[in-house]
């Protein structure tokens, strides 16, 4: 039985909406509602492709990998960083099950 | 199944199977739990027995780290002490090289197959066995294992593992560059090291003239065999006292407690699918982008890992077998999810995998994969930390998750005449001092552990100058090496190192995570950065006076008085003269959420302690500081942090509206 409130990740929480009928992904700092959680959220947050070189990652070929970072569209905190090949799709990284 | 009429119990294990056929469904069977019989124990005498045997399984480590003469094993520990039922079910692991629980396992289950019935298995034997497509992950982890008999009848086993110098591979310490497993050192598939409590002489002269350092192998051996010695006597008093049936049973309980409790904790995840995937950049032979990627699925009270995605395998070592895998895998979840459960085969039992067959993580026989823990198998518990901590949060163990701790390991390997006009192949083992992960509530360890063997440690300094033609120009923490984040990965390390009084050596290098990052934050931390490796040839520097190159204190600081010859992440080992210097720095740990919930306060002192520098407390963190006294300049660090936010707003674009 799916808990009413899982924390999945520092920064996000799956809820049950009141009637019960829905469970959403929210932003834990603002509260935002980021997609319905049977989605991936990360096709629904902004995201900014970074040069490793930024933060002084010299050695990395940015040709091969690049550092992304998707964020809360609302508050704009940062909820997770994957170092990827450029023009990678979306990682599917949480997907919690919903009856 | 057995060709000694042995009844292993292995579903599917037929005469008449190939030897990869026979090692395989060994080596799958450590997922599988065990039959259950009645067990009738007091429950107090229970614990105080089983606390009995994890005492005197760390009296043989004792002995073990005090017998053998490798700093690799006095000093960094690098050995494991393990317990097996008498069909080789693992019971209980010592601290230590965790990965060798499940191939150690396979391997007592190998020798039954392959040598009860000739030439038997008797008292006082004690079989010697280091095949990494029996044991897992490198010749050079040399394993001797010894039947523990009551009345002729075996009712336990005992084995002991080093990591051990040198194994007579191509290039000395390990290869970097082999294409074959048959260029990668003595392989031996289980002998008789000991007969009948005596030692076997022909098989101390094949170690004694099949490696560069006939000593230091030997005196490994000798040591486990001790060590074996030293459990096997405590366990036979044990059991003269308590009974043999009373052991037996405790011993099945002990697996029995750690697969109820394992399936136990599992119940308390909620259904769902967690995915990771990391990236490395050498194959070995050339600069190439790999990947192994991981799906992660909880459904009917287990754990499903699907390795489907990951990269074929590489032509080069940088690859691990299957018994390797599965090890680094439950290294993973001994040093998270179960980490107060008993360490034993029980762990495994919740885990149902998919590791496909010519993958990087189960290479077809004779793939190389000598580079399995600087690489390979490195990268593989990076990968599957990410899932599982994912998995863990969702189950409310907050606790137990934590970013990727390094995820390669930068090794160096040498070899030649050393100091002492004597022929040796080694290996420095620095990376030992790995940054950790961050986790929710702490930085991680600075230079502190790596996960596949966290109780192992970097030696000091003057041993391996006391042992090796070798004199350090500085080894230390190396500022903003860990990645950045809410809390902060440890800071891994680099180290100048001077070849000294010696003219006939060579000097290798083994890790990947140059080119791209191997080592991931989580939930909003960055990435570590990348490791290094190269040479500055005849520098002179070595000449200088104390008070001068005292002042040479970083990798900008060699750079800026000598050239710099760039290596890349692997490079075979090559002829290197005294006063040349090598310099190797290693990773640090991931970082967990964003730094800009990082308190400034810990950003200022982390500034002070040259943890991380002053450019990226500004860029990253957001945190202005008030110098010389390290104070937060609180508005204008609102300031730039708002600035911050701004940024990301400007740059970001959406995938969907």
């Amino acid at each position: 039985m799916l808990r009413d409130r899982i924390r999945i990740h520092e920064s996000l929480i799956l809820e049950r909406s009141a009637e019960g009928s829905k469970a959403e992904i929210k932003c834990l700092k603002c509260g935002t509602v980021l997609c319905d959680a049977s989605k991936n959220y990360k096709e629904y947050v902004p995201y900014v492709d970074r040069d490793p070189r930024e933060l002084n990652h010299l050695l990395i070929d940015s040709a091969w990998m690049i550092y992304r970072e998707y964020y809360c569209p609302h508050c704009a905190i940062l909820l997770e960083v994957d170092p990827t090949p450029p023009g990678e799709s979306h990682l599917w990284d949480i997907q919690i099950r919903t009856p | 199944m057995s060709k000694g009429g042995w009844a292993l119990g292995i579903e599917g294990l037929t005469a008449g199977m190939s030897d990869s056929e026979v090692i395989e469904k060994i080596t799958l069977d450590v997922l599988n739990p065990i039959s259950r019989e009645p067990v009738d124990l007091n429950p107090i005498e229970y614990e105080i027995t089983f606390n009995k045997i994890r005492t005197i399984l760390q009296e043989g480590s004792f002995a073990l780290a005090r017998t053998s003469g490798s700093p690799i094993v006095t000093e960094c520990g690098e050995y494991m002490l393990a317990i097996f039922d008498r069909e080789g079910h693992a019971a209980y692991v010592t601290t230590g090289v965790l990965p060798h629980l499940a191939g150690t396992e396979g391997a007592i289950k190998w020798l039954i197959y392959q040598y009860a019935s000739s030439p038997g298995i008797h008292p006082g034997d004690q079989f010697l066995i280091n095949d990494p497509y029996i044991i897992g992950i490198h010749t050079n982890d040399l394993l001797i294992t010894k039947p523990i008999f009551i009345h002729d009848e075996i009712v336990a086993w005992v084995a002991s593992l080093t990591h051990t110098v040198e194994l007579g591979a191509m290039e000395p310490g390990a290869p970097a560059h082999s294409t074959d497993i048959f260029q990668e050192g003595l392989r031996i598939p289980g002998m008789k090291i000991v007969e009948g409590e005596e030692p076997s002489l022909p098989v101390f002269k094949i170690l004694e003239r099949g490696v560069r350092d006939p000593q230091l192998v030997a005196l490994d051996n000798v040591a486990k065999i001790a060590a074996n010695n030293v459990v096997s006597a405590r366990i036979e008093e044990l059991i003269k006292q308590k009974g043999q049936e009373f052991f037996k049973q405790v011993l099945k309980k002990m697996i029995y407690e750690g697969e109820d409790k394992s399936f136990e904790r599992v119940q308390a995840i909620p259904d769902g699918v967690w995915r990771a995937v990391s990236y490395g950049d050498f194959d070995g032979l050339k600069k190439a982008l790999f990947k192994i990627s991981v799906t992660c699925e909880k459904k009917e009270g287990r754990i499903f890992l699907d390795f489907t995605g990951t990269s074929p395998q590489n032509p080069g070592p940088v690859n691990s077998s299957l018994p390797g895998s599965i090890g680094s895998i439950f290294s993973v979840f001994v040093s998270t999810t179960f980490w107060d459960l008993i360490w034993n085969r029980g762990i495994l039992a919740p885990l149902k995998l998919n590791i496909p067959k010519g993958t990087l993580i189960n290479p077809d026989y004779p793939c190389p994969v000598t580079a399995a823990p600087s690489t390979a198998a490195a990268l593989l518990a990076g990968t599957v930390t990410k899932v599982v901590s994912r998995m863990n949060m969702a189950a409310g163990f907050a606790d137990e998750v934590c970013a990727p701790w390094l995820s390669n390991w930068n090794g160096i390997f040498m070899g030649g005449i050393n100091q002492h006009k004597r022929l040796q192949g080694t290996i420095t083992m620095d990376a030992n001092g790995g940054g950790t992960g961050a986790t929710g509530s702490l930085d991680g360890g600075d230079t502190t552990a790596f996960m596949l063997a966290p109780g192992s440690l970097m030696a000091d300094v003057e041993s391996y100058e006391a042992a090796n033609p070798l004199l350090y120009l500085f080894r230390r923490q190396r500022e903003d090496s860990g990645g950045h984040g809410k809390f902060r990965g440890g800071n891994g390390g680099e180290a100048a190192v001077f070849i000294h009084n010696t003219q006939n050596y060579r000097i290798g290098f083994r890790g990947i995570g140059k080119f791209v990052a191997s080592t991931s934050g989580i939930f909003g931390g960055y990435p570590a950065d990348s490791i290094q490796n190269g040479f500055i040839y005849g520098s002179g520097l070595k000449d200088l006076r104390s008070s001068e190159y005292k002042k040479i204190k970083t990798f900008a600081d060699l750079e800026s008085c000598s050239q710099f010859k760039e290596m890349t992440p692997m490079a075979a080992a090559t002829p290197v003269q005294d006063g040349d210097l090598y310099y190797m720095r290693w990773m640090g740990g991931g970082g967990y959420g964003d730094p800009l919930e990082r308190d400034p306060l810990c950003v200022a002192r982390d500034v002070e302690e040259m943890k991380i520098s002053l450019e990226i407390a500004e860029k990253i963190y957001g945190v202005i500081l008030n110098l010389p006294d390290f104070t937060v300049d609180e508005e204008s660090t609102q300031k730039r942090r708002m600035q911050i936010i701004q940024d990301r707003k400007r740059r970001w674009k959406h995938a969907k509206r």
